[in-house]
């Protein structure tokens, strides 16, 4: 009998706590539609806005984040992983080229949208499969006490300087932004020529960190000269008070351009709740996410056409982007992880 | 009549004990058996990725990284955890009791929460890169469980040969030279406790950026996970581990068993003399330091008010999931492992098939554990697991199966040959052993091992972090993602809230490590049948 009570314990034990979902933050009380969205977003940042969207439609959302150190790549591989019966129905991927390159692998399914004009034309998916919203940009942030006015770096091949031996950094170039970055040079500046300037930052020592908030974190702290970091984490050590200014390297115009690149937000194929996905895309898309996104602590580029809000970092209009064909950087992206776990990272 | 019947149920009562701990342990056992077959057939199908991985250039590099980590790693825990197990176990040194006590909560924390604690006083970028901060770091952790299993071994040690050893030689020579060798055993099972923790884990390699095995084989997998890479990376590391364990295994087969081990003999107690105030001091402020220091650590970012009532609210989801998980994975894998354990401990193919299966579980790397989870799983007939929280359940079964099979043995093996010959005269098949005489003799240590279990399914990361499903959401999961960012006020919660939740499981397990452990009687058994 005692056998029985304990298998009917483990059955009611496994029962209560292995439902198919557990209540996540963001779902309305009770059953109803819900979207499955995977966002490489970090949670702080995306979570009011997912809630939100719960709290105006009822449907909930059940979100899977992604950790700092394997940040986009991860969820992407996911998605991957999962394609022959996806679970996922919306990404929103918090850059562009690996949403790029699922639409390039048939892991997409067009939008839909009723009407896109309000997103420029170069920051969304000419067949409909994508569509950017609220940009980043690449940035060196230089710690003001340590580096003069007329010494500042303008471009990030400062980071292969001499006189910044050791004392410069940048986040593990494998994944997230800086992934994206690398794959944006050898697109831009040709295989060689991007290869040989990240064996030149690595012979000057620079520093690797497991993400860009370190290297913020590190350069406010002025344990780094100067760092590659994005716009968000800039921002909050400026914000925070530290001796620190952001520089759009490359802006120059011989150079070759900051990198500004949007979040994007994709509709997996085969989706489970297509619909419901839909709703929270043209949600996403919308120009008052684009102003929280803004007016928030991650400071975003709005690009809506008729946004209101502008970012504390600047305007697109204000920056000289770097000019290259997204596909050519999804195209790259692979090539370009090679290189870097074998040679620029290698143990 | 009645009595066919009765053989009967005995029979049936017997197959289907034996069938169940076959089915479990062959599920959990799917794992390991499927990394291997899974890293060959990819690698196969995949030279490219195949060339890459099996590469003794990058095998010794990664080799040398994690041997390095390791190597600090044990430094550091059996420098801090011998003295303050010689001083707590067997001196008259004052507030042993607390020391021993904190060790069990030391035990019981987590390793992402001694992550908080020691970035919430040293920011992440400062230590990037650092093997020695690494090292140092898992030694920390691992310092109170050796420290609790130096302890125990030390109150067991041979009380008759210090005695004749006093005869000649000062306390203090025949504490070090007669009462430590004693328990060199015990120092090498620490030693492989750190090995193993660093080999398979990579909560802190990840956060301070050293590439060892566990972390290249994340990497390598999060990197493209239809590649052979990640699962071929692992294999000189599951190779090594199941070696090293499978030695230990062997050496150490006999400990517990009832010839072995000495039951309520009290140990001696060395006096500290002149010197216990000084060291009784010296060691209160070590315990108010690793008390004080991580708590004002994480209270400087706090901010008090509202916003910590509104977090508390939000770390509720995520500690209410990972309670409710841990719990019922440590309930799934304890009962079945008093069977096995029991299985385990008897001569022939069988228990050695149990051991081998158990060594396998504990040495399969973290990450491993995740992706063969996910390979196999991740298919429509599988869909119910697989799109569920019981993959997780799933996945600290794996991990942690193997441990509490090879900590119920001990317990199982006190039970003396007599009493089982006894119960089989009496007609106990499978079954009514496992009834009448394993229940009874392990019954207890089940409890403290479902509270170890409950404890480390709370602490796991490694394989959590790649099967967890879409908004399930683990405090684990969770303080890795936002360690990332350094420790901020939603992080210093989150670990206050985690600290929390295993004082009450680190409580049970010093209440219960401080009452002896009877050995089974003839007396139990008959009360059992």
């Amino acid at each position: 009998m005692w056998t029985v009570r304990i298998g009917a314990g483990v059955l009611l034990l496994c029962l209560a706590g292995c439902e198919r979902e557990s209540p996540p933050p963001t779902q309305a009380a009770g059953p109803g539609p819900e979207v499955v969205a995977y966002t490489s977003l970090d949670q702080q940042f995306a979570e009011p806005i997912l809630r939100e969207f719960t709290r105006r439609t009822g449907i909930a959302v059940r979100p899977a984040y992604d950790t700092e150190s394997t940040k986009t790549v991860g969820l992407a591989n996911r998605i991957r992983a999962e394609a022959a019966r996806p679970r996922c129905d919306v990404f929103w991927n918090n850059e562009v080229v690996n949403t790029v390159r699922l639409k390039e692998e048939g892991l997409l399914q067009p939008l839909g949208l009723a009407d896109a004009s309000h997103i420029p034309a170069a920051l969304r998916d000419p067949d409909g499969y994508w569509c950017g919203f609220a940009a980043r940009a690449r940035v060196l942030l230089v710690n003001t006490d340590l580096v003069p006015a007329d010494q500042r770096p303008t471009s990030i091949r400062a980071l292969a300087d001499p006189r910044w031996r050791g004392r410069v950094g940048m986040a593990k170039p494998l994944f997230g932004s800086t992934a994206t970055h690398v794959a944006f040079l050898f697109a831009k500046l040709g295989d060689a020529e991007a290869a040989a300037l990240l064996k030149a930052i690595r012979a000057n020592e620079v520093q690797v960190l497991s993400g860009n908030k370190g290297v913020a974190e590190a350069v406010a702290a002025g344990r780094l000269a100067f760092g590659l970091t994005d716009t968000d984490d800039a921002v909050a050590e400026l914000d925070a008070g530290r001796p620190v200014a952001i520089i759009f390297p490359d802006s120059e115009p011989d150079g070759m351009g900051t990198l500004v690149f949007p979040n994007t937000v994709a509709l997996i194929k085969g989706a489970p709740h297509a619909e419901a996905g839909r709703r929270l895309i043209e949600y996403l898309l919308s120009p008052e996410v684009e102003a929280e996104l803004a007016r928030g602590p991650s400071a975003q580029i709005p690009l809506h056409v008729n946004a209101s809000a502008t970012s504390r970092v600047g305007r697109l209009a204000d920056l000289r982007p770097m000019v290259v064909d997204f596909g050519a950087a999804a195209e790259a992206f692979q090539r370009a992880a090679r290189f870097v776990e074998q040679e620029f990272l290698a143990p | 009549m009645s009595g066919r019947h009765g053989a009967t149920r005995v029979r049936l009562a017997d197959a289907l004990v034996v069938g169940s701990h076959a089915l479990v342990l062959l599920t959990a056992a799917a794992v390991p058996v499927g990394a291997v077959v899974l890293a060959v057939l990819k690698g196969v199908r995949d030279p490219e990725a195949a060339s890459l991985a099996v590469n003794w250039a990058r095998w010794g590099a990664l080799l040398k990284q994690t041997g390095a980590v390791a190597a600090v790693a044990v430094l550091v825990t059996l420098t801090l955890a011998t003295p303050l197990a010689l001083l707590a176990a067997r001196t008259d040194l004052p507030g042993r009791r607390l020391l021993l006590g904190l060790a069990v909560l030391g035990a019981s924390t987590p390793v992402y929460i001694w992550a908080v604690f020691v970035f919430a006083l040293v920011p992440l970028w400062a230590v990037n890169g650092s093997v020695w901060v690494c090292g140092a770091l898992y030694g920390l952790t691992a310092t109170p469980l050796v420290l609790l299993l130096l302890a125990r071994a030390l109150r067991d040690t041979d009380r008759a040969l210090e005695d004749t050893a006093l005869l000649d030689a000062t306390p203090r020579t025949v504490l070090l030279r007669v009462s430590l060798p004693m328990v060199r055993r015990t120092l090498l099972a620490g030693t492989l406790l750190v090995l193993l923790l660093v080999a398979t884990d990579f909560t802190l390699s990840d956060l301070v950026v050293v590439r060892t095995f566990a972390e290249e084989v994340y990497l390598a997998y999060q990197l493209d996970p239809r590649r052979a890479g990640p699962l071929l990376t692992a294999l000189p590391v599951l190779a090594a581990c199941a070696g090293l364990l499978a030695l230990a295994e062997r050496r150490w087969r006999d400990y517990g068993s009832h010839e072995a081990t000495r039951f309520g003999e009290a140990p001696r107690v060395f006096r500290l003399g002149r010197a216990r105030q000084a060291v009784g001091a010296a060691c209160g402020l070590l315990m108010l330091g690793a008390l004080a220091v991580p708590v004002a650590g994480l209270v400087r970012h706090l901010e008090i008010g509202p916003r910590l009532i509104r977090s508390l609210g939000e770390v509720w989801p995520n500690a209410r999931s990972s309670l409710v998980l841990g719990a019922i994975a440590a309930t799934l894998l304890s009962l079945p492992a008093l069977g096995l354990a029991w299985q385990a401990t008897r001569c022939g193919w069988a228990p050695r098939a149990i051991r081998t299966a158990c060594v396998l579980l504990l040495a399969l790397p973290a990450p491993v554990t995740g992706i063969t989870l996910i390979e196999l799983l991740n298919r429509d007939a599988f869909a119910a697991v697989y799109d569920s929280s019981a993959i997780v359940v799933l996945a600290y079964v794996v991990r942690f199966l193997g441990l509490a099979v090879l900590l119920l043995m001990p317990a199982l093996r006190r039970v003396p040959d007599d009493l089982l010959a006894q119960a089989r005269l009496d007609g106990c098949g499978a079954a009514g052993l496992w009834r009448h005489v394993a229940w009874p003799a392990g019954a207890r240590t089940l409890g403290l091992v479902w509270v170890i279990q409950f404890v480390l399914c709370l602490a796991e990361v490694a394989a959590s972090k790649l099967v967890v499903p879409p908004a399930v959401p683990l405090l684990s999961v969770r303080a890795f993602t936002l360690l990332h960012f350094g420790v901020y006020h939603d992080l210093a919660v989150l670990a206050l809230v985690g600290a929390g939740l295993v004082v009450p499981p680190g409580l049970i397990l010093l209440s219960g490590a401080r009452r002896p452990v009877p050995a089974p009687s003839a007396e139990s058994v008959q009360q059992g049948t």
